[in-house]
């Protein structure tokens, strides 16, 4: 049964936790944030597991939800942080505001909390892209010059991109790939999504990196 | 497995992979920008620090005129006069009291045009003094002190609203036309000398004129070689030094034409 709790996604995950632990001290500022958001992913995990495997109930979908909110607000509030596009940080706000009001307003009234919130996930996963598309477009217009390789935001950036463009075209073909499992048993949308976890949480783990170097850089000087 | 569906899973992994290289592209790409940001920033940089030595060096240089040019001063008329006077002084008999006073008020009247050069001295090699009076009346200044010499006949003449500019701006325009004034009066044989000062909305331009001998760019250089002047070289290094053009219109026999002109923010 630990087996099935073990997959590759809450590995990374509970790797990316430790190394958030470890490398994320008191100077990192908000992101220390991120040690209490990958805590509650795990404990979403292994909520949904022991609900599936234990509890024997066939939904567990409402903590997912719950957790898809908490995750699409976190992930836009650290993106506006960034130095490139904190100017418009007030604008940013309101992107925030609208992506928890509209998945509240569904949560509540349409697709409700026993189902899984996929327009929520969608639209998370559109403002997350946006959000990303417009650092990048930041970082190439402003006139500083920044080592992106050892620039913490940028690994974000490049984990949530890829991350929210993959669960965009899963979401949108998950119909066709959960048949496709049904007659073959090959789980393309599973290794599709292993795979982009991994990217996500490894480029986690880089930037969680690149942010206790720099803190401690900026602190030397 | 139907082969629809089988064609949809490779469309499918056909978009991933596409959206994949997108995003590859697009973090490519920042990256290339990235690298040319720093490039440009780097080139900047070395302009910047170029611009710095240059700028050292063009101030060694003016120190080194400005010495050479207190140490000729000194020799050449300070001294000459203090030694006439001090021959004056030394030649009075007491006997002779017809002369004496004569004697008595052509060493005063020396040493008191000697108080008077150094203080001219002074005024025009010193910066804040120039800072102080402004370009325009600096010049003037200059060309009064010409003037007075009575072996040019000067002209002096401003068009437009005088305004001032960055101060460090003005100080070099100074020391330019002064080194070009101090050419005129050394190498030229000219019996006039023109200033004109134009201060226009977006540009402002100065014009030094002599009917002299004018010369070629070779008497030039053989020029500077033997008398360790400033040089139009230099003149013209110190001028785009703060973005100014510097131009030099000169024949031999028909005197020379000196142009700075300086773009105004």
């Amino acid at each position: 049964m630990l087996a099935e709790l073990f997959n590759i996604t809450f590995t990374a995950e509970c790797v990316v936790f430790l190394a958030s632990i470890f490398l994320l001290d008191k100077k990192t500022g908000i992101w220390r944030l991120f040690i209490l958001f990958l805590l509650l992913t795990l404990v979403t995990e292994i909520i949904g597991w022991w609900l599936t495997s234990f509890a024997h109930k066939s939904n567990n979908s409402w903590v997912y939800n719950i957790l898809l909110i908490i995750s699409g607000i976190f992930t836009l509030y650290i993106i506006k942080h960034a130095d490139p596009v904190v100017r418009i940080g007030s604008f940013l706000n309101i992107g925030v505001i609208f992506f928890a009001g509209f998945a509240l307003v569904n949560l509540l009234f349409f697709e409700g909390i026993w189902i899984y919130n996929g327009y929520t996930e969608m639209v998370a996963d559109i403002m997350i892209f946006i959000y990303c598309c417009y650092f990048f477009y930041r970082v190439l217009e402003e006139e500083v010059y920044r080592d992106l390789f050892r620039y913490e935001y940028f690994w974000i950036a490049i984990g949530f991109l890829f991350s929210s463009l993959g669960s965009v075209v899963l979401y949108i073909y998950l119909e066709p790939l959960m048949s496709y499992y049904r007659h073959t048993h090959i789980n393309i949308y599973g290794y599709i999504n292993y795979g982009l976890n991994v990217v996500l949480y490894g480029s986690l783990i880089i930037s969680f990196i690149c942010r206790k170097r720099n803190t401690r850089l900026l602190r030397a000087s | 497995m139907p082969q629809k569906e089988y064609e949809i899973i490779t469309g499918i992994i056909v978009v991933v992979f596409i959206l994949l290289l997108a995003g590859i592209f697009i973090i490519a790409l920042v990256s290339f920008n990235n690298q040319r940001k720093k490039r440009h920033i780097d080139e900047k940089l070395t302009m910047q620090s170029n611009f710095q030595q240059e700028l050292l060096r063009t101030q060694l240089e003016i120190q080194e005129q400005t010495l050479k040019n207190i140490s000729q001063e000194i020799h050449d008329n300070i001294g000459q006069v203090l030694s006439l006077a001090k021959f004056n002084l030394g030649t009075i008999d007491i006997s002779q009291t017809d002369k004496l006073q004569q004697k008595i008020d052509d060493s005063k009247n020396l040493v008191g045009k000697v108080i008077q050069d150094l203080r001219d001295m002074a005024k025009s090699l010193d910066t804040d003094y120039v800072v102080q009076m402004g370009l325009a009346r600096s010049i003037e200044y200059e060309m009064e002190m010409i003037a007075k010499t009575e072996a040019f006949d000067t002209s002096f003449e401003i068009n437009g609203n005088v305004y001032k500019f960055d101060q460090q701006k003005e100080l070099i325009v100074f020391r330019i036309v002064q080194e070009t004034l101090n050419n005129i009066i050394k190498h030229s044989n000219a019996s006039r000398i023109k200033v004109d000062l134009n201060y226009g909305l977006s540009n402002f331009r100065i014009s030094v004129n002599d009917n002299g001998q004018g010369f070629s760019a070779n008497q030039s250089q053989e020029q500077e070689r033997s008398t360790g002047g400033l040089g139009i070289k230099n003149m013209r290094n110190r001028a785009s030094l703060i973005g100014a053009e510097f131009n030099i219109l000169s024949k031999g026999g028909e005197g020379t034409l000196v142009e700075i002109s300086l773009p105004i923010k």
